[in-house]
């Protein structure tokens, strides 16, 4: 079970002047790059290492999906910011509370 | 097209005038493969590679000159269409706009008024989905709108994103990377849920203001706090006990009520009366 979410995080949302307001663009680019990284992998899947210039296809398969996870956790980060939460949040140790949502 | 018509016919009555040396026999094969062919003298000579060749051009030249004319026709078929569809399309957005905004708007106006009648169908929400045709500024209210696809989305590319890097983990190309993919979208799940969570409890907090009354009901029938109405968290959690006393530290407090925080303006429209506030255990 997730824990709550922190103070700062939710006392924007008693101000309803706000709400109408709130945006969603850094929500926008996170789903954009979730879908790009699911994108990439779903072909590094289906197709298999070539025979010829496999360790080339393999490093850059590496560089493709590191630089693609640095960008989810860029763009978590400025969701986070966005929305005042603290950029801490975006943590690996929710990792046990992520897999218990996936399941 | 007209004049590449008329030197076709010179040129066929030249030739005419310059082969014609005696009477014609029309009944010659040449002739009958020419029927529209002004020169049917042409053919009373022996049938030569020549004449057959001429004749077979003329034939060319016929029907090359028919599908002339038909573009013709089509070019001025389409042309007045164009200029009937100018006509007709120069008021026809102005109709409803007219109809919304002044309904006895005289037709002068209707240039004027057409863009401000653009913008207004746009930047109303009714359109339904992705009807928003604009700048950035509507698509991320759409996306406001809209945050709950949003959302799904996300989390269903987490799933694809977990499931098909340990697809690639196993097949031993880029262990490291694939769960490097797997640990940043499975962190990146408690930041969308929190948000998800911000968004929702400000939409209820939203359409509890708007009607009040639903949201009572429904918050009183299920013993939660409204969101809309923060003194109601006593109705639930505290009900029974010194509501004034000093609050519990955070966490503690956090887990029951977690965005109740403040004190607000006490607008009597939730459950939580004066009456109730001096009750104690």
């Amino acid at each position: 079970m997730l824990t709550p979410a922190p103070v700062s995080a939710l006392q924007g949302a008693e101000e309803g002047q706000h709400k109408l307001k709130r945006t969603t663009v850094s929500l926008q680019h996170l789903t954009n790059s979730l879908q790009e990284v699911a994108g990439s992998t779903r072909k590094y899947k289906d197709t298999s290492a070539p025979l010829f210039g496999r360790a080339k296809y393999k490093t850059d398969a590496a560089a493709n999906l590191k630089q693609q996870g640095g960008a989810i956790k860029a763009y978590a980060i400025s969701m986070l910011l966005e929305h005042g939460m603290r950029p801490t949040d975006f943590d690996r140790n929710k990792k046990a509370a992520a897999l218990s949502y996936i399941s | 097209m007209a004049d590449d018509g008329t030197t076709v016919e010179e040129f066929g009555s030249s030739r005419s005038a310059g082969s014609g040396t005696g009477a014609g026999d029309p009944g010659s094969p040449a002739v009958a493969a020419s029927a529209a062919a002004p020169a049917p003298d042409a053919a009373a000579r022996p049938s030569t590679p020549r004449t057959e060749t001429i004749a077979a051009q003329r034939q060319e030249i016929e029907q090359l000159k028919a599908a002339l004319a038909d573009r013709d026709s089509q070019i001025k078929k389409l042309r007045s269409e164009l200029a009937a569809g100018k006509g007709a399309s120069t008021p026809a957005p102005s109709e409803p706009e007219n109809a919304q905004e002044t309904g006895s708007a005289p037709t002068g106006s209707t240039k004027v008024t057409t863009p401000r009648a653009k913008v207004t169908s746009h930047s109303g929400m009714s359109q339904g989905g992705k009807g928003v045709g604009a700048k950035s500024g509507q698509l991320a209210q759409a996306a406001f709108t809209d945050y709950e696809s949003l959302f799904d989305s996300a989390f269903a590319a987490v799933r694809e994103i977990t499931t098909n890097s340990q697809e690639i983990i196993k097949a031993g190309l880029a262990k490291d990377e694939a769960q490097l993919c797997i640990e940043m979208a499975q962190s990146a799940l408690y930041p969308l849920d929190q948000i998800r969570t911000l968004f929702r409890e400000s939409e209820e907090a939203r359409a509890c203001r708007n009607g009040r009354t639903v949201g009572m009901a429904r918050h009183a029938r299920s013993g939660r706090s409204c969101p809309g109405c923060p003194r109601q968290k006593h109705v639930g959690q505290w009900r029974g006990t010194a509501a004034h006393r000093p609050r519990p530290p955070l966490p503690l407090w956090h887990g029951a009520a977690p965005m109740l925080t403040r004190s607000h303006a006490h607008t009597g429209a939730c459950f939580c009366t004066p009456g109730r506030r001096g009750r104690t255990a």
